[in-house]
């Protein structure tokens, strides 16, 4: 898995104006790294993974997967969007195997698979219930573990612990590592957490406002496995203060 | 168990205002002397039920047979007509609005016509229960295939979901609660329908029975069909909330 964006450009047509959303965004993400992408709000990140899923097609420039363009083709990616966009009318363990049902695998084995990740996912004994018994966190998490089940080696996660509190969110962050550790799966991940972006990454993204472009790119220099006391190591500190830099210049 | 009990509990006064009610009307018929033409005792009802239990059945079945028919025939029609409105951009461009705007037509004046056209067997009127199911369906089947949530499509969209997936999988779920608006709406004229119909011509049927009742005078008989009719009424809108809680069970319950 290789996946790289080459002078990206694309606009929405607002009436007759077209309102320019991506410029020129210049990318890549090898086989198994955690790349994220941080920027402000509205500059255009969402956008960005809509042309990489093959919902929006670039005005600009390709989309290269294993060297092939992929421009305006769907499929290839396993996308969690900014929203959870659990079906009301799915139970939970119905919504999290939408992904094998689409690509007509085997359903039988993906749900064993799903009824394992339950209790991980702390959705245990929510298997039969419909969504609207569930907590805001535990909603993105079932989001999050259906397009884990999902399985195509490119991860585009958006915002995914967007709702959940802070201890949660910690636990999610361990997790994700740990799952993406094992999996081998290459994760593309949007946040707009400077801490969250360096826990989690390989290298990070800084966009630039709408119309918007990369502004700098971040190597993340801390070894693997990640633990809780790196974020108070120089090292750490020093990036963190380099992308704050970086956003609020 | 526990939950039939309390069914029957909550209904409890509702039952108690109807008891009172009809004991009121007793009173009055008695204490006033009314003319038996003019407004007949309950009791006098009951009896004139009792009476009539021979005929009843066959007038019965012929109009519940036309609502049924003519309600599930509308209905089919609608589901079809709407998921090709729901195909087709162009044609739900030209045939929406003349659907909406056609919904003010009051269905049943046009019974008159279909009689002359399919004469006075039982077609004109399930026709006519047709109609009247047919376009609060269709216009509430395709606004529920149009307001579906964008993003649940994308959603399917991005996992390689063909089209026939999304209407499958999204789109058709979320039009099943406006399906069920419309055809409550269905079950509750379709009944009315039938009956209208039958004045206009018919050998058997509750309307014909209204209409003779009526013509002799017999006002304890037209109160009998003014009872079964809202019966059925009653029935067959009941029979499409049961429905209904089957069909979509996650309107009405937290798990499956
Ligand atoms: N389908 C669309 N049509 C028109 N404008 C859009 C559409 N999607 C996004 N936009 C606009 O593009 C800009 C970037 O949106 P988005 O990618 O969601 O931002 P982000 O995810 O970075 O917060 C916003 O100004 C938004 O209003
Ligand atoms: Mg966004």
């Amino acid at each position: 898995m290789h996946l790289k964006l080459v002078d990206i450009h694309h606009s929405f047509v607002e009436g007759i104006e077209h309102a320019k959303v991506v410029n020129g965004v210049n990318l890549s993400l090898e086989k198994g790294e955690f790349v994220s992408i941080i920027g402000p709000s509205g500059c255009g990140k969402s956008t960005l993974f809509n042309l990489v899923a093959g919902l929006e097609i670039p005005m600009e420039g390709e989309i290269l997967l294993n060297g092939q363009s992929v421009n305006g083709q769907r499929g290839h990616v396993s996308y969690m969007m900014q929203k959870d966009l659990l079906f009301p009318w799915k139970t939970v363990l119905e919504n999290v195997l939408l992904g094998a049902t689409v690509s007509k695998e085997n359903v039988r084995e993906a749900r064993e698979e799903a009824l394992s990740l339950f209790p991980l996912f702390g959705l245990e004994g929510y298997e039969n219930n419909y969504p609207t018994v569930l907590s805001g966190g535990m909603k993105q998490r079932a989001a999050l573990l259906r397009t884990f089940l999902h399985k195509k080696e490119l991860l585009l996660l958006d915002e995914p612990f967007g709702a959940l509190d802070a201890l949660t969110r910690e636990k999610m962050h361990e997790w994700l590592l740990d799952i993406w550790s094992q999996m081998q799966r290459s994760v593309l991940f949007i946040t707009h957490s400077i801490d969250e972006a360096i826990f989690l990454s390989d290298r990070i993204y800084v966009l630039t406002p709408r119309p918007t472009a990369v502004l700098q790119e971040f190597n993340v220099e801390l070894a693997r496995p990640r633990t809780k006391e790196m974020t108070l190591s120089d090292e750490y500190l020093e990036l963190k203060q380099k992308l704050m830099k970086a956003l609020y210049r | 168990m526990k939950k039939i009990h309390e069914g029957v509990l909550a209904s409890l006064p509702a039952v108690a205002t109807v008891a009172l009610f009809l004991l009121f009307w007793e009173a009055a018929v008695w204490i006033w002397q009314f003319e038996k033409w003019l407004l007949p005792a309950p009791t006098d009802i009951a009896k004139a039920f009792v009476e009539t239990l021979p005929l009843l059945p066959d007038h019965v079945w012929m109009t519940t047979l036309e609502a049924v028919l003519g309600f599930l025939l509308g209905l089919t029609v609608a589901l079809l007509l709407a998921f090709l409105l729901d195909f087709s951009p162009v044609m739900r461009k030209s045939f929406y609005p003349l659907l909406l705007f056609s919904q003010t037509i009051p269905i049943v004046a046009i019974a008159p016509l279909l009689i002359i056209w399919f004469g006075y067997g039982i077609l004109p009127k399930v026709l006519v229960v047709a109609l009247v199911t047919f376009f609060p369906v269709v216009v509430s089947v395709v606004e529920g295939l149009q307001a579906s949530d964008r993003d649940m499509i994308r959603l399917v969209r991005s996992m390689g979901g063909s089209r026939w997936q999304v209407f499958r999988l999204v789109r058709f779920p979320n039009a099943l609660p406006y399906l069920f608006t419309g055809l409550r709406i269905g079950a509750t004229y379709s009944v009315l329908a039938a009956v209208i119909s039958e004045w206009v011509g018919a050998s058997k049927g509750l309307g014909i029975f209204l209409v003779r009742a009526q013509n002799s005078f017999a006002t304890d008989k037209v109160f009998v069909a003014i009872a079964i009719i809202s019966l059925l009424s009653c029935l067959l809108f009941l029979i499409v909330i049961l429905i209904s809680r089957i069909v979509m069970p996650w309107k009405y319950k937290n798990s499956k």
